[in-house]
Parts: C-alpha cells; sequence; structure tokens
C-alpha cells in the first residue's frame, strides 16, 4: 500500500460496498440475527483510486460540521493492505454501522457513485458538474437541521441531522435523500437552465425528477424489493399477490410510509403525496395555486413513472406464474430489473429534451424517441407503458410517433467538418446558421449552443448507437412595450402589465445528430412562440416570480447556493401560500 | 327587552412600523351596566422596526389612553412576537394605557399559560395536555436559541444574511419586561390563555357581541398531530427541544467563545487542499442553516396567534371582524377543513373586515380563506387592515414581506388600508360602520 493510494487489479471494473437500503427505521424480515436487523444492500460501483475521504475522481467526502467547527478524520478505504478497496462494514452490526461515522462516509459515497454511474451508463459518456470542478463534496453530517440540499456554489450536497433526546435521525443514512440530492447536481450539470423561470413543469421537473431517480434507485435492489413484497411467510407470493393494485399497495404505499419520518416530512413528502395520488387531470388547472407549487406538481411526475414502473412489473410478473405461484426472489429481481431500464429510459430522455421552455409532455417525447432509437421494436412495452402512466395524468406525446418533417438532404452540410461537428460548438453554431430556415430559427435571436457532447448508448440486444447531443438556447432581454408590439394578440391578456417592464423570453432546443454527422432530431421551444410566451409571463406575474430588480423571467432571485434548500419545504403550506 | 348590544363599530390602525397596534371600540347606545357607553379592546402593541422620524411609540399610546379615557377593558396579545409585544414593555406606554385603570381582562394563546408546567392535565376536549406541555417546553428551547442567534452568532450591527438572522431570532427572544407587565395586569385572575373552541369572559364585557376563539389549537386538538404515529408526534413538536443543548454545555458561553476566539486558529489547523476551500466556503451556509431553522421556529411561533371573530347583530344584519394576529397555514387549517364545520365556514364567507395576517406575508392568509370571500356571487364589501413596513423581513421577492401578490390580491377584493400609504405625520387611520345599517366599514377618522 502506498499512501493509502491502491492499484486495482487490471480485471475487475466494480468494487461492491455496504450500504443501507433504505433507511435505519427499515428492517430486514429476515434479518441472519438481533445484531444485523437494518436491511442492508450492495451498492456496485466503479472501480477507482480513493484517497482517504473517501476522495475518489467524482465524489469527495468532507465530514465536516458546521454547528461545532469539527473535521472528522478522512476515511481510508484500504486499511487491509494493498489490493481492491475493502468494504469494512461487510459484516458490521447495526449498532457500528449507526455509530461510526466512516460507515456514514461510505453510505454517501457509494451512494453517491452509484447514482452517478447510471447517468453515465445510460448516457455514455463522463458527465461534468455544473460548476468548474471535477469533484463534488459530499458533507454528510453538515448542519443541525432536517434538511439536506446541493449547493453550487460550495459544489458540494450538504446533509443534516436531527438530535432529539432519544435518537440522531441523519439524512446522509437516508438512501432516497442521498439519490435525490446527487440526481440535483446531476441534472444541474447536464442542464443549467432548468433552473431559469419557465412553464410550472419546468421548476416542478427537478423536484419531480430527482424523486423519480431516487425512487428507482431504492427499487433497484432486489434486497429491498423482495422486502416490501414481503407480505406473507415463506417464500413464495400467489397470483393474488400480484395484481397491479396489490402490488403498488406493497411496494409503493409501503414504501411512501417508510417516507413519514421527521425527515421526509420537514421536505414535503413527495413520494407519498405521489404513492397515494389519483389519476386525473385536475393539476392541469392553474387557477388552483396547489399545483403551481413545484414539489407539488413534481408529484406528478413520479406518480406516471410509478404507473409505468407497476404496469410493467406486473406485465413480466404474470409470465412467471406458475401453479398460481411465483418466486418472491425472483419477482423482486424482476422488479430491480424493471426499475433498472426504466431509470435508463428515464435518464437518456434529458439528452432529448430541450434546454428551457420545459413541460412534461416534451420529457415524454423525449422518453420515446430516444427509446426508440435504441430499441426501435417495443417488444417488451416499455414505450407503451409510459405513455399509459403519463396518460392517467393527461400527459399525451406531441411529437410522437416522430416524423420527418425536414427531409435529412435538405440541411447543408457542404464545408463543414464532419469531427468539428461532432465537438466543437463553433462548428455546430456555423451550421446552425447556414441552416436557419431549415431548423426554423431566425437569425436575429441571439442564440447560443450551450453543448455539444457525445453520447453511445448500447441497447439490451447489443446494438449500439452513437450520437452527437446538441443543447442551444436562444434568449431576448425586452420590454413588455416592445413583445405587445411583435405580438399584440398574444399578449393582450397581458394588456395591464407596465410598458417598461423588463421582460427575458427564452427558446432552446436539443439537436441530434446521427454516427455520420447527419440531423437526426430536433426537439426545440421556438422563442418567437408568442402565445407560449404570453402564458409562461402570466403564470410568473400571478406567482410573483421576479428577480432582485423586478424583472420578469430572468431569475427567481434566489441566492446562488440557496435555492436547491429552498425547494425542500415543509408540505403544509402547499397551494396557500401567495 | 331587546337585548344590549353596540350600535357602532370601530377599528383603529395605528402606524408602528413593522408591527401590529389595533384598538377595536364598541359603541353602544347607552351605558353598560351604569357604566361608560364605549368598550374598547386593543390588539397587540409592538414593533421591530419604528416608523420614520420615529423614536418610540409613546405618542400612539397617548393617542389610545385619549381615545379610551385611560381604560382599556382588554389587552389581546396574540402572540409573543416582538412586533406585537414590544410596547407593553415600556414603562411610559403602560402608565397610559392604564391612566386611569387597568385592563379588566388579558387575553393570550395557551401557550403563554404561566402555570402550564402545573395545570396542563389534558382531560376535558381539547384542554392542554401532556403534548401541549411537551411544545411549550420546547417553545422555551427555542428561546433560547433564538437568544444566542440575536446575541451571538449575528449580533447587532450584522450585515447580509447575518442581519436577515438577527432581526428575525431578535424578533422571537421574549421580552421579559412586556411579559411581565402583562403578567401583572392578569393578576390574580384576569388572564385567560385561550385555544380552539374555548369561551371567553370577554364576551361578558362585551355584551351584544360573540366572539369564537378559532385558534390556536392544542397539540391534542391538532389533526397533523393527531394523525401521526405516536413516536413522531413527540419528535415533531419536540423538534428543536433540544436544538441548545445539542450545540453543548452552557450554548452562550460556547458560542461567545466560537465567536471571538482565533477562527484563523483553527482554519490554519486543517489540511490544506480542496478541505479546506470547501470549509472556509461553507461559513455562508452555516449561517444559511441557522436563518432556516430561525424562520422555522418563528413559524412555529407564529402558529401560537390567537384567531378570534367577533360577530355583532343589528338591525343591518352581522358584522363580522377576524383578528388572526400572525397565524399561518398550519394554525388556519384546523379551521378550515372542508365540510367539518359548515355552519363556522359560512360565517366565515360573511367577514366584514380582516386584520391581514402577518403584516402581508406569503403564508399568513390562507388562499382557502380568502376563497371564501372572493369568487362568483360574492361581493360583499370588505376592509382590510394591513399593518406592515418594507424592507425589514425577505432577502427575495420571494419572501419579501409584505408579499406583492397577496397585496395584489387585497386591492383587488377588498378596500384595502395600509400603513405604508399613511402620511409622514399619520398615527392611525379608523374605519366605522353603524350596526343598523347594511354599510360597509369605512374610513371615518384619521390622525
Amino acid at each position: 500500500m502506498k499512501g493509502g493510494i491502491v492499484e486495482p487489479p487490471s480485471a475487475q471494473r466494480f468494487v461492491e460496498l455496504t450500504i443501507l437500503g433504505q433507511d435505519p427505521s427499515v428492517r430486514d424480515p429476515e434479518p441472519k440475527d438481533e445484531r444485523h436487523r437494518i436491511l442492508r444492500a450492495k451498492a456496485r460501483i466503479p472501480l477507482q483510486m480513493v484517497e482517504p475521504g473517501p476522495w475518489g475522481p467524482r465524489f469527495h467526502v468532507v465530514d465536516y460540521s458546521m454547528v461545532d467547527r469539527t473535521l472528522e478524520p478522512a476515511f481510508d478505504f484500504d486499511r487491509a493492505g494493498p489490493g481492491e478497496p475493502q468494504d469494512l462494514f461487510d459484516q458490521a452490526t447495526d449498532e457500528e454501522m449507526l455509530s461510526d461515522r466512516r460507515f456514514h462516509a461510505q453510505n454517501v459515497f457509494a451512494i453517491a457513485s452509484r447514482t452517478l454511474a447510471a447517468f453515465e451508463f445510460a448516457l455514455g459518456r463522463r458527465i461534468p458538474w455544473s460548476f468548474d470542478s471535477h469533484q463534488l463534496y459530499l458533507v454528510p453530517h453538515a448542519f443541525r437541521e432536517p434538511n439536506a440540499f446541493y449547493s453550487d456554489a460550495e459544489q458540494a450536497l450538504l446533509f443534516g441531522d436531527v438530535i432529539t433526546s432519544e435518537r440522531t435521525a441523519s439524512t446522509c443514512l437516508s438512501h432516497d435523500i442521498v439519490a435525490h440530492e446527487t440526481t440535483h447536481a446531476i441534472l444541474d450539470g447536464l442542464r443549467e437552465r432548468f433552473d431559469v423561470p419557465g412553464p410550472p413543469d419546468q421548476a416542478a421537473f427537478h423536484e419531480g425528477f430527482a424523486d423519480v431517480v431516487a425512487l428507482l434507485s431504492v427499487f433497484g435492489l432486489p434486497e429491498v424489493l423482495d422486502r416490501l413484497i414481503a407480505n406473507r411467510p415463506g417464500r413464495t407470493l400467489r397470483d393474488s399477490d400480484i395484481t397491479p393494485d396489490v402490488l403498488r399497495e406493497l411496494s409503493l404505499v409501503k414504501l411512501a410510509e417508510e417516507f413519514g419520518d421527521v425527515l421526509h416530512d420537514e421536505r414535503g413528502q413527495g413520494l407519498r403525496n405521489s404513492a397515494a395520488l389519483e389519476p386525473g387531470e385536475g393539476w392541469k388547472d392553474l387557477t388552483r395555486a396547489e399545483w403551481l407549487e413545484p414539489h407539488r406538481r413534481g408529484e406528478i411526475l413520479v406518480a406516471a413513472v410509478m404507473h409505468a414502473l407497476i404496469e410493467l412489473w406486473t406485465g413480466r410478473l404474470e409470465t412467471l406464474v406458475q401453479h398460481g405461484e411465483l418466486s418472491r426472489e425472483r419477482a423482486a429481481e424482476d422488479g430491480a430489473k424493471v426499475a433498472g431500464h426504466l431509470l435508463n429510459m428515464m435518464i437518456r430522455a434529458i439528452d432529448y429534451c430541450p434546454p428551457v421552455e420545459f413541460e412534461f409532455a416534451d420529457f415524454l417525447d423525449a422518453a420515446l424517441i430516444a427509446d426508440q432509437e435504441l430499441v426501435p421494436e417495443d417488444d417488451h412495452r416499455y414505450r407503451e407503458a409510459l405513455m399509459s402512466g403519463f396518460a392517467a395524468f393527461g400527459i399525451r406525446p406531441r411529437r410522437w410517433p416522430p416524423r420527418m418533417t425536414v427531409a435529412p438532404d435538405t440541411y447543408t452540410y457542404r464545408g463543414f467538418n464532419y469531427l468539428a461537428l461532432r465537438s466543437q460548438r463553433e462548428e455546430v453554431y456555423r451550421f446552425m446558421w447556414q441552416n436557419a430556415e431549415t431548423l426554423g430559427i431566425p437569425r436575429t435571436t441571439y442564440l447560443k449552443v450551450e453543448s455539444v457532447v457525445p453520447s453511445v448508448r448500447i441497447s439490451p440486444d447489443g446494438f449500439v448507437v452513437t450520437e452527437t447531443v446538441v443543447e442551444y438556447v436562444q434568449q431576448l432581454g425586452t420590454t413588455m412595450a416592445a413583445l405587445r408590439d411583435m405580438a399584440p394578440t398574444e399578449f393582450a391578456p397581458l394588456a395591464t402589465v407596465p410598458g417598461d417592464q423588463r421582460v427575458k423570453v427564452w427558446g432552446g432546443g436539443a439537436l441530434i445528430f446521427d454516427q455520420f454527422g447527419r440531423v437526426k432530431h430536433h426537439l426545440f421551444k421556438p422563442l418567437n412562440d408568442w402565445k407560449r410566451q404570453a402564458a409562461r409571463l402570466q403564470y410568473l406575474i400571478q406567482q410573483g416570480i421576479r428577480d432582485g430588480d423586478g424583472r420578469l423571467g430572468y431569475s427567481f432571485g434566489i441566492p446562488r447556493g440557496m435555492r436547491f434548500a429552498i425547494y425542500h419545504q415543509p408540505g403544509a403550506t402547499i397551494g396557500e401560500s401567495w | 327587552m331587546k337585548a344590549v348590544a353596540p350600535s357602532r363599530i370601530a377599528v383603529r390602525m395605528h402606524q408602528v412600523g413593522f408591527g401590529d397596534c389595533l384598538l377595536l371600540t364598541l359603541i353602544y347606545p347607552a351605558p353598560v351596566e351604569g357604566e361608560r357607553s364605549e368598550r374598547h379592546v386593543l390588539f397587540d402593541f409592538g414593533t421591530t422596526s419604528l416608523p420614520s422620524g420615529r423614536k418610540n411609540l409613546d405618542h400612539v399610546a397617548r393617542a389610545i389612553s385619549e381615545r379610551t379615557a385611560g381604560k382599556v377593558d382588554a389587552v389581546v396579545l396574540t402572540h409573543r412576537h416582538r412586533d406585537h409585544l414590544s410596547g407593553f414593555g415600556r414603562q411610559a406606554i403602560a402608565d397610559l394605557l392604564q391612566a386611569s385603570a387597568p385592563p379588566t381582562l388579558v387575553l393570550r394563546p395557551w401557550t403563554e399559560d404561566p402555570d402550564a408546567d402545573e395545570s396542563f392535565r389534558g382531560g376535558a376536549s381539547g384542554t392542554p395536555g401532556k403534548a401541549s406541555l411537551g411544545f411549550v417546553r420546547a417553545l422555551r428551547d427555542a428561546d433560547t436559541f433564538a437568544a444566542a442567534a440575536a446575541e451571538t452568532i449575528a449580533p447587532p450591527g450584522s450585515q447580509g444574511l447575518r442581519r436577515q438572522l438577527h432581526l428575525m431570532a431578535f424578533d422571537q427572544v421574549s421580552n421579559p419586561a412586556a411579559i411581565a407587565q402583562l403578567d401583572a395586569w392578569a393578576a390574580p385572575d384576569r388572564g385567560e390563555y385561550l385555544h380552539h373552541g374555548r369561551s371567553t369572559r370577554l364576551e361578558s364585557l362585551l355584551p351584544g357581541v360573540r366572539i369564537t376563539v378559532l385558534g390556536p389549537p392544542t397539540i391534542e386538538q391538532h389533526p397533523q398531530v393527531a394523525r401521526m404515529r405516536d413516536v413522531d408526534q413527540e419528535e415533531f413538536w419536540m423538534l428543536y427541544r433540544r436544538l441548545g443543548e445539542g450545540l453543548g454545555g452552557d450554548l452562550r458561553a460556547e458560542l461567545k467563545a466560537a465567536a471571538e476566539e482565533a477562527i484563523e486558529d483553527e482554519r490554519r489547523a486543517l489540511p490544506s487542499g480542496p478541505a479546506q476551500w470547501l470549509i472556509e466556503h461553507l461559513d455562508r451556509q452555516q449561517i444559511g442553516s441557522y436563518l432556516r431553522i430561525v424562520r422555522i421556529l418563528d413559524d412555529v411561533l407564529n402558529n401560537t396567534s390567537l384567531i378570534l371573530l367577533f360577530e355583532i347583530e343589528g338591525d343591518g344584519g352581522t358584522k363580522r371582524l377576524l383578528f388572526c394576529g400572525d397565524a399561518q397555514i398550519e394554525n388556519w387549517e384546523f379551521v378550515l377543513k372542508p365540510s367539518d364545520d359548515a355552519p363556522l365556514l359560512d360565517r366565515l364567507t360573511e367577514v366584514d373586515l380582516y386584520k391581514v395576517g402577518h403584516h402581508g406575508s406569503r403564508n399568513a392568509t390562507p388562499r382557502s380563506l380568502f376563497n371564501l370571500w372572493t369568487g362568483p356571487g360574492k361581493g360583499r364589501d370588505m376592509v382590510a387592515l394591513m399593518s406592515t413596513k418594507d424592507d425589514v423581513h425577505g432577502d427575495s421577492p420571494a419572501t419579501k414581506v409584505p408579499r406583492a401578490t397577496l397585496v395584489d390580491a387585497l386591492q383587488d377584493h377588498t378596500d384595502l388600508f395600509d400603513t405604508r400609504s399613511f402620511d409622514a405625520d399619520q398615527s392611525f387611520v379608523e374605519v366605522s360602520t353603524d350596526t343598523s345599517s347594511g354599510s360597509a366599514f369605512a374610513e371615518s377618522a384619521r390622525g
């Protein structure tokens, strides 16, 4: 061993580390003994050089408490000598896990790593953070409150504790909270503009998507699923146990109830509310203030995905029933597999989403179109189930099935460098300028190519899809008077807004090139869709969303580093505040 | 014989900057019980930011003393935030308010009962019991933390986030002089500590007035507590009970030491490199964390506010006045549950005067309450009184008090009287109405 740096054996690519399946309150129904009652799981993460911290290439655990200004010693994985990192907590008792800060460090490190690995696998590339560093700090016991959040300003995930005379509840030991916060950080790196004031769905998406990832992350652990569906003694389920309603009750509702502790209560009970949501379209009524709250609206996204998850899982299990029974272990494995595939679909959809002016229907479009590229035949009905799940809440695709509105050879490629088009923002901008009419983008509006990234995805049957994903935004800072001049009819409902009111309107899209550098898809929200812009401004005015200078559409007016802290608010005020 | 009832109702809202001070005056056609023909109820008297050009609120007390001839029949302290309480701690003000005689009755929420440790046994429906006692003790610990926050973590003169922390924490710190004055007026048996549904002796002081205590609920009454699991009941309300102890030992002394001693020495002891960078950048988050805690405690204290509905019958119909201190949704939701008490909701639909909750903040006029007053077919003329001041609370458009979207809605649907639009030397506005006519409240005086 050289100073804690371990050279991994060349053949091994992953390491498994013990984590909590959910949180300390959740028990294993068949523990090996009284000292090992908390449900555990194994997180499989990419093998990597790890300095004491743990401190790897993407995450750095710093166990510092702001309250008493103490810094815990860095945790060194490898205490056993040279070789692969050892899981020191593989046999640890409950007491050891809860009291040993090194396990807390391992728990956050492993869950965060697992979550990032899921994104990088799904998208086929490394994902940068939104800030100018390669590493995200993880601070497991940062402060003394029932909250945890991502701060781009401090380049960190900060986790809080609640300490009462009876016990300590730590957010760093909640699997779903760690996965949720890691997702915020990842999504901020993928789509930084999602926190620009947009339609109601856009503010909700960050919370909803983070909850989706957290839920599917927990579901993706067979150990957890096996425990959730263990409703009778023995290792078998009956066919009456695998109807959609029963599975939903056994798994999702039960899971959601377990999220009802004080930690989740203070964070708005999103997953719990999602499990209880009845299908319907009432959430679309923008006169109902309840559904304008971002985390409440995000529950729709979670509910739609859960609907799809149950439908898919039930469908698979029905084929496995023999003589009215099936193995509970097999049922759990299948559920975890479905959750894993669905998670890949959800993550891959991000690449195909417009970076601004985003609505849930855009996400559905993106998920379907991206999945079709990878799995042309929907033999396992994933797309069908997803459409069904979203349709239950009145969300229907707008670009499905995808139609080629522009023939591929309409674009001009002459004079462009194929390799540069796959990597350089300036080359892509030149292409967009040259092909502005074909793309439907006016040259006279400010446009910026935000990113040009490769994507390599592998289908279940080994088919490789290589793409270049381009994200661009348009923006126009102007006044209400100028907007009314441009589109008097569309902005008539905003006639009482003062003419000198400063506003910013946005447009943007995702441009997908195939492996030959040809435009394959263009999913965009035009800046000059004035009806959409008027509706957005009306929403911002109604909600009082302005920046510190009273301008509309520039920012939420929340200090940097605090925006995700403020997302997590207790649920009682949902729909009641102004 | 016709029952005695007021013939005229007047409410004065005084300019106190960021705070509340309202005087309800009921004028009877003849002396009541052979005494005066007026009765006066004072709702709160406090500020955390004086009106421009003022050094104290003695002039407000003089005006009240003049109006009441030195006798306020009842003092209502909706809750013990400084901006509702501070005036009572100034001897000059107290002397003016009781120039002729002290108040006959002092009303406070059940959380202010000084005998809680001995008397909270539960039993009768909704009366405070063990869980409520736990909550009261949690409030005492919260007070300790607020004091530490206001004096040590974010002392006077702090800027930026620390200034926000100081202001909010300072507002929460109990004011011993004011409490002592109210206790003196309440002794030996002139104090009431009210909870939802409790009757009040104020009704006998104000003939012809029906008073309904809508809030706050005791812990035993609150549905959110009732539906939580046993272990969570205690934890939820005692969430920060041990915060002071959790920070270790003598809180104030420790925090003072941490603030004054060489923080630089601590940082030099840290390993240089990325971890040091992070730690040095976390200071702002630490203040942000304290601020979030203090905001939660602030909400908790707001939700101890008395919510009182006054109803006066007259030939012109029933006049309803709603005073709610700084009550927020958690306090209101107990009352606004759909269909549980339809007659009560019907009465709340017909409010004539609304004292705007919490100085116009975003969380203290629940939309479901506001929706009772608006919408198709609802055109009752209503007056809203909002006592507030700009640039005291809220560091972003979303958190600014008062909240612009609420103010716009109040202006659209009510006759809003806002202390921010008072003339420079204006001390109060008075709205009044006759109970014999169906006319709405209208401005009748200003001073």
